[in-house]
């Protein structure tokens, strides 16, 4: 027990203080408020599109003030075309447009430049077009009224629905969007530290066989308890960065509601009409547990591999198979996340090493319920314990082999080797 | 209680058709140290790694006390592998606890220990300096340290000696006979035969993992009898390679170095030479190790 406590401290002091661990924690932050930022300043920097409605017809000129759009800042004081074009070319405007009647109908010329920001042509043109109905219903002499239910628009009504556990549920179109962003969120965030874990244990087994460090340890205490001792430094780790995000987190979300909502109040009613997971929701402690179990199994498998080679550089080698299988999985995740709800994310959702990425975008998505998530955490549980198993003993016969050939002649002397010895028992 | 000691029987292992040990057997005492010498490749690593529990034997048995020697008694060990091996960002201090640590030793006691074994070793770097910024020989000896400092009853150093100054091989040598004195049972292995024949009680020659030398220095040299014989008189090369029984002369300076088939040919040499009295130098010594250590290596297998 003393010995598995000073290797446990040892894996997880080392890495705690280590350049590589602190900037992973501080990735997703730094990475969030940049992309923050940027989109603070891009909405900041976006104004108003500005353009002017002109006409050669002063018949139609009172027609054309009626016209308002959104976010769409008209130029009254411009007139006529000649002046639009002045304004245009001294970028006072983004564009204008033309209005005259040519055979009894109304035509529009937009003019737009191209470093300006687009005007919103499906917004004007219905404008138009409703101005164009006035102006026929006008020149027709229709009453009021006829006008009026010519005028009426389709009658539509959205909803998208999306079902839990077999029950429709209704969401806005709001949260599918915070839907998606959060289930791609968790695909990007999963990969990048599934890599990271398994980067760091695979050098460090490696780095340690490779300086012959591993002879002495080995020859201090069992193979089994430093295996342990690492993996459970790991998983210290994994918690220590789950605890600094849970802190950042509640910190971070009273400083949203007491001093941005209050500065900014749409942000405010945006936020409470949108349903965040709460923190202890099923969702988020789901996806707690994928990360740490999938962390966890890669992280096993990871180990392995590391005692495979003979020196630290020859690390990528091992990795880049792994490392594919979790892309793979961030691929899948990704298609997931924008409601691809095909055979291959179905399946995939339960099989070990891509389940932790696939299943918690699915639960995100909503497009899988609790107890399916449960049912593949379960799996990817025993087939964690077993993989711990083989790797175990894998890593016993690897780890103090020294080769000059390449990865697949050291795992295959290594088979020998646990054969030779099974032989003898 | 009986003997305690190291025991190895019969011990036997082959990697695929190669033999890398054959047939090895020797004992190490309480007290006693062993040195194991031999070419590379000649097993002596293959040997270390078997008493570690690294790697199987094919055959045979290791004992420890009497006992199977397992992980339990992992904390009565010492092991200084052949290759050096430190974390190269850890202090000198971290280093040494981490290690000790893991032969069970308490936290406090290893520091405290720590300064004197600094000392003692003559190590030229504080507690807090990073590993990489020592010397070479100086985090050598920081791993030496750390092989020794929870005070091991059975030491095991894979060319401890390699890659030190002569005045760091002195310093070594001192902390071997220390340990001697305080019970310890050490193997270790080196290719410099000055050192095997100073500090070693016994010595185990290895051949392609046969057992070709086995003894204490003196016998093992004596078992060749005293054919060398350093020789300074009036007599010329000439004249004694003409002597019977003279294999081979080698002429140093003033003197000769003689190579004889047997011991009583130098009473016939003895004669010869003091035929007109005095002599500066008739010196018939068995060979040196390191000249059996030669022909030992050279001869082909029989």
């Amino acid at each position: 027990m003393h010995k598995f406590k000073t290797v446990f401290r040892q894996v997880y002091l080392k890495n705690l203080r280590s350049g590589a661990f602190i900037w992973m924690v501080l990735a997703p932050i730094v990475i969030a408020a940049i992309g923050g930022l940027i989109g603070f300043f891009i909405a900041k920097s976006q104004e108003d599109v500005t353009v002017a409605l002109v006409t050669p017809q002063t018949e139609l000129q009172p027609a054309l003030n009626q016209i308002k759009v959104a976010d769409l800042k008209i130029k009254k004081s411009i007139k006529t075309e000649a002046a639009a074009k002045k304004a245009l070319s001294q970028d006072k405007i983004d564009g204008y447009a033309t209005v005259r009647t040519v055979k009894n109908n109304l035509q529009v010329n937009y003019i737009s430049r191209t470093d300006s920001q687009s005007l919103p042509f499906t917004e004007l043109n219905s404008q138009f077009t409703q101005l164009n109905l006035q102006y026929q219903a006008q020149r027709l002499q229709m009453s009021s009224a006829q006008l009026a239910t010519l005028l009426q628009p389709v009658q539509t009504k959205q909803k998208s629905v999306s079902f839990k556990d077999g029950k429709q549920v209704a969401r806005n179109d709001n949260q599918r969007a915070v839907n998606v962003v959060m289930a791609t969120a968790t695909a990007v965030i999963m990969m990048m530290f599934i890599m990271s874990y398994a980067g760091m244990i695979a050098s460090e087994v490696a780095s340690e066989k490779g300086t012959r460090i591993m002879e002495i340890i080995l020859s201090s205490i069992d193979v089994k308890t430093q295996f342990l001792g690492k993996i459970c430094g790991i998983f210290a780790l994994i918690l220590t960065q789950l605890l600094i995000y849970a802190v950042l987190f509640v910190g971070g979300r009273s400083f949203v509601n007491q001093i941005i909502a209050k500065q900014y109040p749409q942000i405010k009613a945006l936020l409470a009409s949108l349903q965040l997971p709460s923190f202890w929701s099923t969702q988020i402690l789901i996806t707690i547990a994928f990360f740490i179990i999938g962390i966890l199994t890669y992280t096993v498998l990871a180990a392995m591999l590391g005692s495979l080679v003979s020196a630290v550089e020859q690390v990528q080698q091992v990795i880049t198979p792994i490392s594919l299988f979790a892309v793979f999985a961030y691929v899948i995740g990704l298609m997931a996340a924008n409601g691809t709800d095909n055979f291959i994310v179905k399946v995939t959702a339960y099989i070990p090493l891509l389940s932790p990425i696939v299943m918690p975008v699915r639960l995100a998505t909503e497009a899988a319920g609790t107890s399916e998530a449960l049912i593949s955490l379960a799996i990817s549980i025993v087939v964690m314990i077993l993989l711990y198993f083989v790797s175990l003993t894998l890593y016993r016969a690897n780890v103090l082999v020294y080769s000059d050939g390449n990865v697949w002649q050291s795992m295959r002397s290594s088979f020998n080797i646990l054969t030779n010895r099974k032989r003898k028992n | 209680m009986g003997i305690k000691m190291l025991s190895l029987q019969h011990l036997t292992k082959s990697f695929g058709k190669m033999k890398a040990v054959d047939d090895v057997t020797f004992d190490v005492q309480h007290g006693k140290i062993l040195g194991l010498i031999g070419q590379n490749g000649a097993g002596k690593t293959t040997t270390f790694r078997m008493i570690l529990n690294f790697i199987e034997p094919d055959r045979g048995l290791i004992t420890w006390n009497d006992q199977p020697f397992t992980q339990a008694q992992y904390d009565e060990l010492g092991y200084l592998p052949e290759e050096r091996g430190l974390f190269p960002k850890m202090t000198v201090e971290n280093q040494i606890v981490y290690f000790a640590e893991l032969r069970g030793m308490k936290r406090a006691d290893i520091r405290r220990e720590i300064p004197r074994w600094l000392e003692r070793f003559e190590v030229k770097a504080k507690p807090t300096d990073k590993i990489k910024d020592l010397s070479k020989g100086n985090a050598q000896k920081v791993q030496l340290i750390a092989t020794l400092i929870h005070q091991p009853q059975l030491v095991i150093l894979d060319e401890p000696f390699s890659g030190l100054d002569p005045v760091n091989v002195s310093i070594l040598r001192e902390g071997i006979l220390e340990l001697k004195k305080q019970g310890a049972a050490i193997i270790y292995s080196d290719h410099n035969m000055d050192n095997v024949e100073q500090v070693s009680d016994q010595l185990v020659m290895l051949r392609s993992g046969k057992m070709v030398l086995h003894g204490t220095v003196d016998d093992v040299r004596q078992s060749f009898g005293r054919v060398k014989l350093y020789l300074e008189s009036g007599l010329s090369a000439e004249q004694v390679r003409a002597i019977e029984g003279v294999i081979e002369v080698k002429e140093q300076r003033q003197r000769l170095e003689l190579t004889l088939a047997d011991e009583t040919v130098g009473q016939k040499i003895f004669t010869l030479a003091t035929a007109n009295g005095y002599i500066p130098e008739f010196n018939q010594q068995p060979p040196t190790l390191e000249e059996i250590f030669k022909m030992k290596a050279g001869a082909p297998n029989a």
